[in-house]
This record gives C-alpha cells, sequence and structure tokens, in this order.
C-alpha cells in the first residue's frame, strides 16, 4: 500500500519539508495538534514528524496512537537546536518494558 | 485463597484442577519464552534507535542552520511560496510485518527524489538549495528510524502485557492452584480417614451385640 507523510510543527523550518512533497501542517495549539494527528490518523498517512516542542502538549494522543500499527508517530527536532527529547521518549518507554535503563 | 473455601472436595475437581495446573505451568514456560525473544529483539532495535537518532539530530540541526540562513533572508512574499509546487511527492510503501504476534509495519520510500534546485534560477540562495538536498539525501534514514520506532513502541507494549501475563501466573494462578489441590487431597484423606473409623467402630458395636 502507498501511503503519505505528514508534518506538524510550528516552525519556520517545517516549509523545509514541504519541498520533498510532505503534507505540512503549521499548528502550535495544542488542541488543534491532538485533533489533526487524530484525523491525519485515519487518513492514509503511515508516517507523521511531529516538532519536538509540540510532543508534550499532546501525550494521550500519543499515547493511543502508539498501540495502532499505523501511523508512525516520530517526534524530531524542528529548530537548530534540539532538546533530546525523541531519545529521552524512547530511553523512558525502554525502562517501562524492561525495568531496567538500557539507552 | 478464596477458592480452597469454596472448592468442591471431589475428585472429579481434583481432576480438573491438576489439568489446569499442566496447562498453566505449559502456558508459563511459553510465554516466558516469547517474553524473552521479544525483549532481545527490543534490545537489538534500540541500540540501532539510539545511533540513527544521534546522527539524524546532527544532520538536522546543520540542515536547519542552512536552511534558516538563506530563508531568513528572502521578502514575505517569497517565503510563503518557496516551495509552492515541490517538484516531488514523497510517498512511503507501507508493509504490515510481523515479529512474534505483534504488527509491526515496514516503510519503504517511493518517489523520485532528484532535485533540480531553485538557486540556478536566480530565485533563492544557495543555502536553501544546499538544505534541501541535504534533507533529501536523510530522507531515506528518517523514515528508517520512524520504522524502528514504531517497532520499538509496538514491542515494547507486547512486553509489558506479556510481562504481567507471566507474573500472574508465576505468583497467582499457579500457586493458588497448588494450594486448592493440596487443600483438596486433605479434605479426601480426612474423609477416608473418618470413614474407616466409622466402620470400625460399627463393626465394633455389631461384636459387642453378637457377645
Amino acid at each position: 500500500m502507498q501511503h503519505k507523510i505528514a508534518a506538524i510543527g510550528n516552525k519556520e523550518t517545517l516549509v523545509l519539508f514541504e519541498s520533498l512533497g510532505i503534507d505540512c501542517f503549521f499548528m502550535e495549539n495544542p488542541d488543534e495538534v491532538g485533533k489533526s494527528l487524530k484525523i491525519l490518523a485515519g487518513k492514509d498517512y503511515s508516517i507523521i514528524f511531529l516538532a519536538e516542542n509540540l510532543a508534550p502538549l499532546v501525550e494521550d494522543t500519543l499515547a493511543e496512537l502508539a498501540r495502532k500499527p499505523l501511523p508512525a508517530v516520530t517526534i524530531i527536532p524542528m529548530q537548530p537546536k534540539s532538546t533530546g527529547l525523541g531519545l529521552e521518549r524512547i530511553r523512558k518507554m525502554a525502562v517501562r518494558a524492561t525495568g531496567t535503563n538500557i539507552v | 485463597m478464596a477458592k480452597k473455601a469454596s472448592a468442591k472436595n471431589t475428585r472429579m475437581e481434583l481432576q480438573r484442577l491438576k489439568k489446569q495446573l499442566k496447562m498453566a505451568v505449559r502456558g508459563h514456560k511459553l510465554l516466558k519464552e516469547k517474553r524473552d525473544g521479544l525483549m532481545q529483539e527490543f534490545l537489538r532495535i534500540v541500540r540501532t534507535i539510539r545511533e540513527l537518532r544521534r546522527n539524524l539530530e546532527n544532520e538536522l540541526r546543520e540542515i536547519y542552520s542552512l536552511f534558516l540562513n538563506g530563508y531568513s533572508f528572502l521578502p514575505l512574499e517569497e517565503k510563503e511560496n518557496v516551495f509552492e509546487k515541490p517538484s516531488v511527492k514523497l510517498m512511503v510503501k507501507t508493509e504490515l510485518g510481523n515479529v512474534m504476534g505483534v504488527k509491526i509495519p515496514r516503510f519503504s520510500m517511493e518517489g523520485d527524489v532528484s532535485f533540480n534546485g531553485f538557486w540556478d534560477k536566480g530565485r533563492v540562495s544557495l543555502n536553501i538549495d544546499l538544505s534541501v538536498l541535504k534533507l533529501r539525501k536523510i530522507m531515506q534514514d528518517l523514515i528508517r528510524l520512524s520504522q524502528i520506532e514504531k517497532a520499538s513502541i509496538m514491542l515494547a507494549e507486547e512486553i509489558e502485557s506479556t510481562r504481567r501475563r507471566v507474573n500472574a501466573l508465576e505468583y497467582v494462578l499457579i500457586p493458588d492452584t497448588k494450594e486448592t489441590i493440596k487443600f483438596i487431597l486433605m479434605k479426601i484423606s480426612e474423609m477416608e480417614r473418618s470413614n474407616i473409623s466409622m466402620l470400625m467402630k460399627v463393626k465394633d458395636i455389631i461384636r459387642q451385640e453378637k457377645a
């Protein structure tokens, strides 16, 4: 199956992803981000890139989407300075699953 | 423990419980193996994620700096439609794989990502071109990161629930069943003993009456 890719962010760098024909959504309101994540998940998007700074605002939606095989929501930095949140989330998840810090 | 009080003290019940215990032990062994298998896969994936993410975040940082370097100097109307008509449409081919009963998507990039550049048409700064080029180069890895991060999330969920099931069997169901079996065995032998003593008593009485 062919699927599309989406990107959600609130910084100028989002435009960069548009150059690849990725569908970009500029938003910063937490409610809006959560809602559109759910809507996008229902459409034929299989990868959603989410800006790192928006992720903490929509934890509930992320947890909900984590249980489904599609889409894959990937948190990436969208500004020159990364907060390391993406790796931090993986670390937390690993601790929860295995009981030890392995990352 | 609650089970013990309500248990019927019959041999049939005993047989049923013994069967149940056997099955629980077998299930426990299988689930434990599944958990270990999932864990192995998970550890392997997490190690890859760490490396890949570190590299990609460095690359992205460079790309964003380059991009903003050119983008910030654009006039406002240019800013809005710099990529108005992207020359490519990136798609991913998605397949659902299966790792020990966990459904995991696999992505592969589809679509031509060759790039002619804006700069040679005199529209935008070279830095923007460079950043776009670089982003295209790492797109494959970004998609791979998506795939393995998703896999790790799905595996983590499955590991958690499998671990919970293993523990429930190990610490609740199996000990409880063993306890109940012991209780029934004791009850049955007690009943036998009382039966025998009753018979002896009856014999005694009959003998006394004959004498």
